[in-house]
């Protein structure tokens, strides 16, 4: 980079201050021009202006190469000409003492490229050059276009949301579901960064002259690199994407403590702010105070009924077999439905289409195998895992005083399998199958086993540089088996959920606005409990209930429009129709009374085909992004959801007997809504991101269960269930530290869960139909995770978690009635259990980060609840030999628990 | 080496219990007396006794929608019973109990809702099936019964077994030498010293003992076709000498409820039989039907109900056991083995 003119930047910066200070004369750019013979760059008109005049010019030749002047210009005054180019751009120009025009770049973005590039070159990150267009070409036009598309390194698929950030972020769009992008640029020199979850970081540093394409490899980042601990919404770059969405990053998740060495997709989404658990061994998650049937599990765009291994223990999914996770709490976009409250994506990995890859781990409790490659280089891909406990051992030592739980015997397996087929440069084949089991023994007599099975083929095609279509059929699978092999009573439970769908997503792209649109269809056959003997001397009469069926249509449509380049609005609309189809048969109640069995009056029978009943719904979606400056954004979004399956359990603790009950006459579908605003910044270093966030929602016909109603094969469940609205409203605030040797996030969050079931009749009320704290109301929650790299292979991490207990219903005294003692419980959830903290630490010792090596292995040491807090997860109640209840306290995990694991890849 | 290190301790809420009025009261159609208990919760704890704590000195009444008011007679602490033999529930009437009593010197009312007393319908059938279990033979229990139409159909059964306790006094031994009871009619002595003789009747060598049905049964019609109950399970009788030295006689009686009552015993019942087990469902508050009229705030306890009684007998022999059974004779007085054990024959023996 030569300078015509030795100008310094500071000294510009100087004269800056006194350009504005000085009496300007306007002599000089008053003067008229008259010399202009044939087109020259603006530069060389300079240079031929100043030997002609005694006039100075201070300028950095790359900030005018794009200008050219030609004999029209003749005639204008020089300020009108300088003017005519630089009105509209970052450069501006001012005289001083009337001999030395100063031509100033925007001082600010000048240092923040300076700036940008020496990050990348300290942090060791690649910047290639880019040229678009040549200076000689140019007109003197302001802008230019660019548009792209952002592939994977390995498998040439697009990449979906991700980033492309002009300069320090004032401007930044995201790939669309064909990886497409287009960006409009000042022309001139750029650093455009192109980001996504899970990837390498690549940097352009871009000199534009013209409109032009840029089509960017994106490699995933390679195992166990420095990268930022867990990532909310805040900490990826505030202008990106919409409220409420926040991705995980699957190779930090491997640095953090573990549970029995288990790396876990789930355990990690609860340490982000609003999102709760009740405890170990609670199955599911809870999101802004929304039960745990209200989240949408999406594996390779399938539903999945059950994401836990023993109890929840553990989630269903393995880490290693995950390409990416997203996850939305609010602002869900209008292509997901179906559930209240949240959506959690996950995409497993396709292999590589270059060369075999391994790797593996070693746990504890399971070990882990990961393979994927080639089977016809760059054409079709196969990727498979599979995890597996070794035996019940773990089980055995439990040093439980809880009657039978040492006799226990615990086995689960996950696998999946992945297959791409490139059919064309434009059409792709991907063929996905998931499968789990659980079999878990709680005393020597009770099996209980559930299982899950998806699988899908799905054909990518992109019709042309604008449209991108996405066509999936689908299978999923869910079932448990309860088995007692007593025989007297000896029976098996068998219940079984069928689900095949079918979907069809496009996008097309236009100018500013990103359409995406699409059907999706859901077949339900679930078979809701048969009971049958299993020894041949069972006196147990055998029982089953009616299949139920319904489909599922969904039509939705949603734009991406960017407005007035500052305002993000994604606006969409989503149609629901539920039909509930027979055979099937539905009870008739008296008018005005309870639904009980003794108010039943009639019985219809419909049949195959016919509509018992249906329910549709419009889902609005609304989520809107200004960024206030250039370091922060406000977001505001809303949402609508309708929910026609429902999870139906009455126990007070872990359950692997629940029942989904689809909507029929009586059970209508829960309609949330969901409001939420947040404030995003970043400081000016962005070493710390915060953000505060509010939610409101209200779901409308949630469920829950009539006091000791008995649910399973229950042939008229309505008369177990009571229906009415919930509320939940919180506030959370997160801060992240992402740069440095510790790294970390703390998080607090006050948020309140309530529910109003208010009927008739005082039988149809809880709590006399007042407001009472749902099952997972937890008011106050904190996490606090952090990582201390010692050296680059050294790293020490943890996580603190607290949140207030949940509530319980408990037994106060007892009295006698009838002859029997009975006791008198407090209203519903009026008690609560003591508060739940844990905290949990970890080094993890990684191999050398050689990029060519062939082995790759890294150990981890976690403690688990290290300083053996007994958390209280459930209350029960046995008599206390009086003949009345007494409340106890069971806590699953009671001690510090320290386990050592080993992973490898090649 | 892995321990989860669960465990299980008592939860301590740091209750305050506050004494709540419990009326326990059943009017039937059958002959009175009928009783009203009433008491004040109590708090319990681990292995101390619950004892209810009567409350005495109430003005008790149960009125029918005749507008017809009975007094109740105190006839021993807590215990409120009808005095007019006459006076009985009539199908098809609604009654409500009234009760006035004096607490921190003031004046409290409370009131049940009117209850309307539905005809029980028929007992058809009382039966048993013989069971071989690991942990001991026994007779199941069922009943067949018959609703009547246009009633609400919700029962509840509970009965009263009646069985022979036989003896063998006179083979007593004490210190290693016989020793017969002297109600046993034989004494001690002979040419012999280690020899009895019998002087006279024994009058302690056959007792009858009665025992109530340690569970109820209710039932709701649900998965029943029309009006008729088919099946119904009350209970199990263990298949044991110590019962079937004889013959086991077995009275069941079929109650209906209200649906206040109904609800009542349904969520007592899933107290009783949810308790203990980690997948228990959620035990839950019972609420009965009697209110404060003085202060609307003050929670009272428990059930006034009106049932009609229809009773059917039966009688399980020592026959009817497929199996060998075998039984030690007791030698003590047969009085002295069940509480309320008794030499006098019951006349449908």
């Amino acid at each position: 980079m030569s300078r015509k003119r030795t100008t310094p930047i500071t000294f510009v910066l100087a004269f800056l201050m006194l350009s504005q200070l000085l009496c300007q004369s306007q002599n000089l750019l008053e003067t008229k021009i008259t010399s202009i013979t044939h087109e020259q760059s603006l530069e060389n008109f300079l240079i031929d202006f100043e030997k002609a005049s005694k006039v100075k010019f201070f300028f950095l030749p790359e900030w005018i190469k794009s200008f050219q002047v030609n004999p029209s210009h003749n005639q204008k005054t020089l300020k009108e000409l300088l003017a005519g180019f630089f009105d509209n751009s970052s450069i501006s120009f001012s005289l001083l003492n009337n001999y030395s025009l100063i031509f100033i770049k925007d001082p600010g973005k000048l240092i923040e490229r300076e700036r940008l590039l020496q990050e990348a070159f300290t942090k060791k990150k690649v910047v290639k050059r880019i040229t678009i267009g040549t200076p000689n070409v140019l007109k003197p036009e302001s802008l230019a276009f660019i548009s792209g598309k952002i592939i994977d390194l390995k498998n040439d698929d697009p990449v979906i949301g991700a980033t492309v950030i002009l300069d320090s972020g004032l401007k930044a769009v995201t790939t669309d579901e064909s990886g497409k992008f287009e960006i409009v640029v000042p022309i001139g020199s750029h650093i455009i960064r192109f980001r996504y979850v899970n990837y390498e970081e690549q940097i352009i540093d871009l000199d534009i002259f013209e409109n032009g394409v840029l089509n960017i490899r994106l490699g995933e980042t390679p195992f166990l690199l420095d990268e930022i601990v867990i990532s909310d919404e805040a900490s990826q770059d505030i202008t990106s994407r919409n409220i409420g969405l926040s991705s995980i990053k699957i190779g930090e998740i491997k640095r953090l403590p573990t549970f029995l060495g288990e790396v876990d997709i789930i355990k990690q989404l609860q340490t982000q702010a609003g999102v709760t658990t009740v405890g170990e061994g609670a199955s599911g998650y809870n999101v802004r105070g929304g039960s745990v049937d209200q989240n949408l599990i999406l594996l390779d765009g399938i539903p999945v009924f059950n994401v836990s291994h023993v109890f929840g223990f553990f989630t269903a999914f393995n880490a290693e077999s995950v390409k990416s996770v997203d996850f939305y709490k609010g602002g869900i976009p209008a292509e997901y439905g179906g559930k209240a409250s949240s959506v959690l994506k996950i995409v497993t990995k396709e292999g590589d289409s270059d060369k075999w890859h391994a790797n593996g781990g070693v746990g504890i409790l399971t070990s882990q195998v990961t393979f994927g490659g080639p089977i016809k280089k760059d054409v079709t891909t196969l990727s498979a895992s599979i995890r597996s406990t070794y035996s019940d051992w773990v089980l055995k030592t439990v040093s439980s005083n809880y009657g039978g739980l040492r006799n226990s015997s615990v086995n689960f397996y996950d696998g999946n399998l992945k297959l791409a087929h490139k059919l064309s440069e434009k059409s792709k084949l991907v063929f996905s199958v998931y499968s789990s089991q659980d079999q878990f023994r709680l005393t020597n007599d009770t099996t209980y086993g559930w299982k899950n099975l998806t699988a899908s083929v799905r054909f990518d095609h992109s019709f042309n540089g604008n449209l991108f279509s996405s066509f999936q059929v689908g299978y999923g699978q869910y079932g448990y088996e309860v088995q007692d092999v007593d025989n007297v009573a000896g029976f098996k439970l068998n219940y079984n959920i069928k689900y095949p769908t079918l979907r069809w997503d496009l996008n097309y792209s236009l100018e500013k606005h990103k359409f995406t649109f699409g059907w999706q269809a859901t077949y339900a056959d679930f078979s809701p409990g048969s009971l049958t003997p299993s020894q041949q001397s069972s006196q147990l009469k055998a029982k089953s209930l009616d299949k139920e069926i319904a489909i599922e249509n969904s039509f939705y449509v949603s734009d991406t429009y960017l407005l007035k380049g500052k305002l993000e609005i994604i606006a969409g609309l989503r149609l629901s129709i539920f039909d509930r189809l027979g055979p099937g048969k539905i009870y008739g109640y008296k008018n005005n009374q309870p639904l009980e069995s003794f108010t039943r009056t009639d019985t219809t029978v419909f049949k195959k085909g016919a509509i018992i009943k249906e329910y549709y719904g419009l889902e609005p979606r609304l989520s809107l992004s200004y960024p206030v400056t250039e370091n922060s954004s406000l977001k505001a979004s809303y949402n609508r959801m309708y929910q026609y399956n429902h999870l139906i359990s009455n126990t007070a603790s872990i359950a692997p007997v629940d029942i989904w009950q689809l909507s029929n006459r009586y059970i209508k579908p829960q309609i949330a809504d969901q409001f939420s605003v947040g404030y995003f910044s970043n400081s000016k270093n962005r070493i710390f991101e915060t953000s505060i966030e509010a939610f409101y929602k209200s779901v409308q016909n949630i469920l829950d269960y009539k006091d000791g109603a008995n649910l399973i094969l229950n042939s008229g469940l309505e008369t177990a269930l009571l229906s009415g609205i919930s509320k939940s409203y919180g506030v959370e605030a997160s801060i992240f530290k992402t740069k440095g040797r510790l790294t970390g996030s703390l998080n607090y969050t006050f948020a309140r869960s309530l529910r109003q079931i208010n009927g008739a009749t005082p039988i149809e009320r809880i709590n006399n139909g007042d407001y009472y704290p749902s099952n997972f109301d937890q008011p106050h929650v904190i996490n606090l995770t952090w990582k201390l790299s010692f050296t680059k292979r050294l790293f020490f991490s943890g996580l603190f978690t607290y949140h207030t207990g949940r509530p319980v219903s408990i037994p106060t005294s007892a009295y006698s009635a009838g002859g029997i003692v009975v006791s008198d419980f407090s209203e519903r959830n009026q008690y609560r259990i003591p508060d739940y903290h844990r905290l949990d630490l970890a080094f993890i010792i990684e191999g050398n980060h050689k990029r060519k090596k062939l082995w790759e292995g890294s150990w981890v040491i976690s403690c688990y609840n290290f300083y053996g807090r007994k958390n209280a997860f459930s209350v029960f109640f046995a008599d206390n030999n009086s003949g009345a209840l007494e409340a106890y306290k069971l806590s699953i995990i009671g001690t510090i628990i320290p386990s050592i694991g080993y992973n490898f890849k090649f | 080496m892995v321990i989860f290190g669960s465990c299980v301790e008592p939860f301590n809420a740091n209750l305050s219990i506050d004494k709540k009025l419990v009326v326990d009261g059943l009017l039937t159609d059958q002959p009175g007396p009928h009783t009203v208990r009433l008491t004040y919760s109590a708090g319990t704890g681990v292995n101390q006794k619950f004892n209810a704590v009567p409350v005495n000195g109430a003005k008790v009444s149960i009125a029918d929608d005749t507008g017809h008011n009975e007094l109740l007679t105190e006839i021993s602490l807590g215990t409120y019973q009808t005095i007019n033999s006459s006076f009985k529930a009539e199908i098809g009437r609604k009654y409500n109990v009234h009760i006035e009593l004096f607490k921190n010197n003031s004046l409290s009312v409370f009131e049940s809702t009117q209850e309307m007393i539905e005809p029980s319908g028929e007992l058809d059938n009382v039966y048993f099936e013989y069971e071989r279990n690991p942990s001991g033979n026994r007779f199941a229990i069922y009943v067949d019964a018959t609703k009547k139409s246009s009633t609400n159909g919700l029962m509840r059964w509970r009965w009263t077994g009646t069985y022979q306790i036989t003896t063998e006094p006179q083979f007593h031994i004490e210190e290693g030498a016989p020793s017969p009871l002297a109600c046993s009619g034989y004494v001690r002595g002979g040419n012999s010293g280690n020899s009895i003789t019998k002087e006279g009747p024994c009058t302690c060598c056959e007792c009858w003992t009665i025992e109530k049905s340690s569970y109820f049964t209710i039932y709701d019609g649900e998965q029943s076709i029309g009006n008729k109950y088919q099946k119904i399970l009350l209970g199990y009788i263990p298949a044991i000498g110590e019962i079937f030295s004889d013959k086991y006689h077995l009275d069941v009686e079929q109650l209906s409820l209200t649906v206040n009552a109904y609800n009542f015993w349904k969520l007592a019942k899933n107290q009783k039989d949810g308790t203990g087990s980690l997948f228990q469902p959620a035990s839950a508050k019972i609420r009965g039907n009697i209110r404060s009229l003085t202060n609307s705030n003050e929670e009272s306890l428990g059930l006034f109900t009106v049932s009609s009684i229809v009773n059917k007998s039966i009688f399980i022999r020592k026959e009817d056991i497929p199996d060998p059974i075998s039984y030690n004779y007791s030698t003590l007085d047969c009085r002295t083995l069940r509480a309320n054990a008794t030499t006098i024959k019951p006349p449908f023996w």
